[in-house]
């Protein structure tokens, strides 16, 4: 809900609510007074009438005054009342309401009791006009409100919509500065500053660590060469006995795995500069022959058979750099034959149907996995015991996919691990 | 044959220069900008080794002196940086070869020996190995004359031991150098040992003798001893 509209609504409640007191306030206090003049008027008429009467005039005007002689016995007081009636004097259909004043008087012998009546009618068609205003009065508010809400959003909000734009567009990677429209409302210049403020902070924090990475896997590799070259230069020595040589060799591959760390972050960390990679066309069937190719020797130590389903004959092209594609392709059928089981399957099936998608998944026999598939996507995630990965491959996959717009997605199913890639059509 | 390695990190020059002793070159180190200038200037080289991140200056600097004093020098320079910019500016100022930075020696090794074989600074390109006769242009392997027929991986196997010979080489830079970098995201290699054993058997059966020799648990010796 707009903060405008929040805002109305509890104008609109609280208005409604004041309304409706003012109105029956209105109500009670009006009909009070008219029902105090109307009983003045006729304790007047009363003592008029009476007068008449003592004189010896017949005073008899239904339903405006009336005088029946009544039994004293039948009534419990002699003391004048008031109350509100309703009478058909004319034989009509309405009942009119009328104020009457009860009153009696002893003439000789006989009691007679006195009515006064003054019709209430009008009294009626005041408050329906009384309702009118309060109800037009209402109407009207709404109307402004709404009309007030529409400029507020407009224009004084408009800042705020501005600001709030710019911050959604807000990349941290990128090296411009957040530009912020002035606004001479303060509460919103107050929150640009602070804005403008936090975001040159969080762009400084980030180029900094993303240097302190930069520059920390470049200081890393000289010494990693160092202890390479070192080692390698141990191995030469033919004395060693088997131990010594198991304990040379481990070393060494947990070197390789320092070094293969290394490479990967820094790699991750120059996808982030996606700008400077050229674009070129590429063909989805060649490039994944290409990589099954470079892969046949791997793909036949583990008697792996490569199946291709297609519902296309098609060649499928896709815009890339086509170095990061082949890492991303790379990424996929390592991970497709390590994680494979012996004599297994490798499934590739493209769908070339979809609209505004070309798919293709590719599916390997496997072991169940411990975790949910999803994450695998997570940085430094180990599904298997294997000491030479180190869990980078599918964050990297996952980045070059997202630079791309490639929605990625994968499962577990009967044996079988599945990535599902969707490639945007142009 | 006269080599000089330019490269800041002392003891990373020494490993490079200890590990080439074998092959009855002349080294020279040079450790800064200033160094490799003066040696330029002082001796011929057949080749250099040029660390692209020196202290005192750029090595893409060095690569033009070495072009304009000492055209016939072959140059294969050494980048930390794993940008393709610098291996494609270091190939257009006239390096012949690149290699990042951590290396295995005897990747370098084959990278130098290859280069001073495209040179042709021994006049041949033709490599004898006792029994052994590889042609490379042709890329094929004779046992006393006879043609042998090996696959591209195994004629890429041999080649890389015999540039390397009498040395202790790991399977994992067998498979770096034969499969390429990528291929060190498998963590197995047996199937490395497939490729070596039908190797073997080609060259015995033709009458050689079998000079591979497994190492425990680490690679190979390619050895006439």
């Amino acid at each position: 809900m707009k903060l405008t509209n929040k805002i109305s609504r509890y104008f609109l409640f609280s208005s409604l609510f004041l309304f409706i007191i003012i109105y029956f306030g209105l109500f009670y206090i009006i009909e009070q007074s008219i029902r105090k003049e109307a009983d003045a008027q006729l304790k007047h008429i009363t003592a008029k009438v009476l007068n008449e009467v003592k004189m010896g005039n017949v005073v008899n005007y239904p339903p405006y005054i009336e005088i029946n002689p009544i039994n004293p016995d039948s009534i419990e007081s002699k003391k004048p009342y008031y109350e509100d009636v309703l009478i058909d004097f004319e034989n009509g259909d309405d009942n009119e309401p009328f104020r009457q004043r009860i009153s009696y008087v002893q003439l000789g012998d006989s009691t007679y009791e006195v009515i006064a009546r003054i019709s209430m009618k009008e009294k009626n068609s005041l408050f329906e006009s009384i309702s009118i205003v309060i109800f037009s009065g209402i109407f009207l508010f709404l109307i402004v409100m709404f009309f007030i809400n529409r400029l507020l959003s407009r224009r004084i909000f408009n800042d705020f919509y501005q600001t709030l734009d710019k911050i959604s567009a807000f990349s941290l990677v990128s090296i411009e500065e957040i530009q912020l429209n002035k606004s001479n409302i303060e509460e919103f210049e107050k929150l640009n500053t602070a804005i403008k403020f936090l975001a040159n902070k969080a762009q400084n924090e980030y180029k900094s660590l993303k240097e302190f990475t930069e520059e920390l896997n470049h200081e890393i590799q000289t010494p990693i060469a160092v202890i390479k070259a070192k080692l390698e230069l141990l191995i030469q020595n033919m004395n060693w006995d088997e131990d010594d040589l198991s304990i040379l060799e481990i070393a060494l591959r947990n070197l390789t795995k320092l070094e293969k760390i290394n490479k990967s972050i820094l790699l991750l960390n120059k996808l982030e500069n996606i700008n400077s990679y050229e674009i070129n066309e590429i063909n989805l069937k060649d490039e994944i022959q290409t990589v099954l190719d470079f892969y046949a020797d791997f793909i036949n130590a583990k008697d792996i058979k490569v199946k291709t389903k297609e519902t296309t004959h098609n060649k499928p092209k896709f815009s890339a750099n086509s170095s990061l594609f082949n890492i991303l392709l790379n990424n996929l059928f390592s991970n497709a034959i390590k994680h494979n089981v012996v004599s297994g399957d490798i499934i590739i099936k493209f769908d070339d149907s979809k609209q505004n998608t070309t798919e293709l998944i590719i599916s390997n026999t496997s072991l169940p996995p411990k975790n949910d598939t999803k994450n695998f996507f997570k940085r430094f995630y180990k599904e298997s015991d294997s000491p030479e990965s180190i869990g980078l491959g599918l964050t990297i996959v996952k980045k070059i996919c997202e630079i791309y717009k490639i929605k990625i997605n994968n499962s577990y199913k009967d044996g079988f691990y599945f990535t599902q890639l969707l490639f945007p059509k142009k | 044959m006269r080599l000089l390695i330019i490269e800041d990190e002392r003891e990373l020059a020494k490993s490079i220069a200890k590990y080439l002793s074998k092959e009855n070159y002349i080294i020279d180190i040079a450790n800064n900008f200033k160094e490799a200038d003066q040696k330029i200037g002082d001796n011929e080289y057949d080749c250099a080794l040029v660390d692209l991140m020196l202290p005192d200056g750029n090595g893409m600097d060095i690569v033009k002196v070495i072009k304009d004093e000492q055209p016939v020098c072959g140059i294969i320079i050494i980048t930390a940086k794993d940008t393709l910019d610098d291996k494609v500016l270091g190939l257009e100022i006239g390096a012949d070869d690149y290699i990042t930075k951590p290396f295995h020696l005897a990747e370098l090794n084959a990278r130098l020996k290859s280069l001073i074989r495209r040179r042709n600074f021994s006049g041949s390109d033709e490599i004898k190995f006792t029994d052994l006769t590889i042609d490379i242009d042709k890329r094929e392997v004779k046992v006393y004359g006879k043609l042998v027929d090996l696959t591209k991986r195994e004629y890429d196997i041999l080649l890389f031991f015999i540039s390397n010979k009498e040395r202790v080489v790991t399977k994992e830079t067998i498979v770096e150098h034969v499969w390429g970098d990528d291929s060190s995201v498998f963590d197995n290699f047996d199937f490395v040992y497939t490729h070596i054993k039908n190797l073997r058997k080609k060259i015995t059966e033709n009458g050689a003798k079998d000079y591979i020799n497994s190492v425990y648990g680490i690679g190979y010796k390619f050895s006439v001893k």
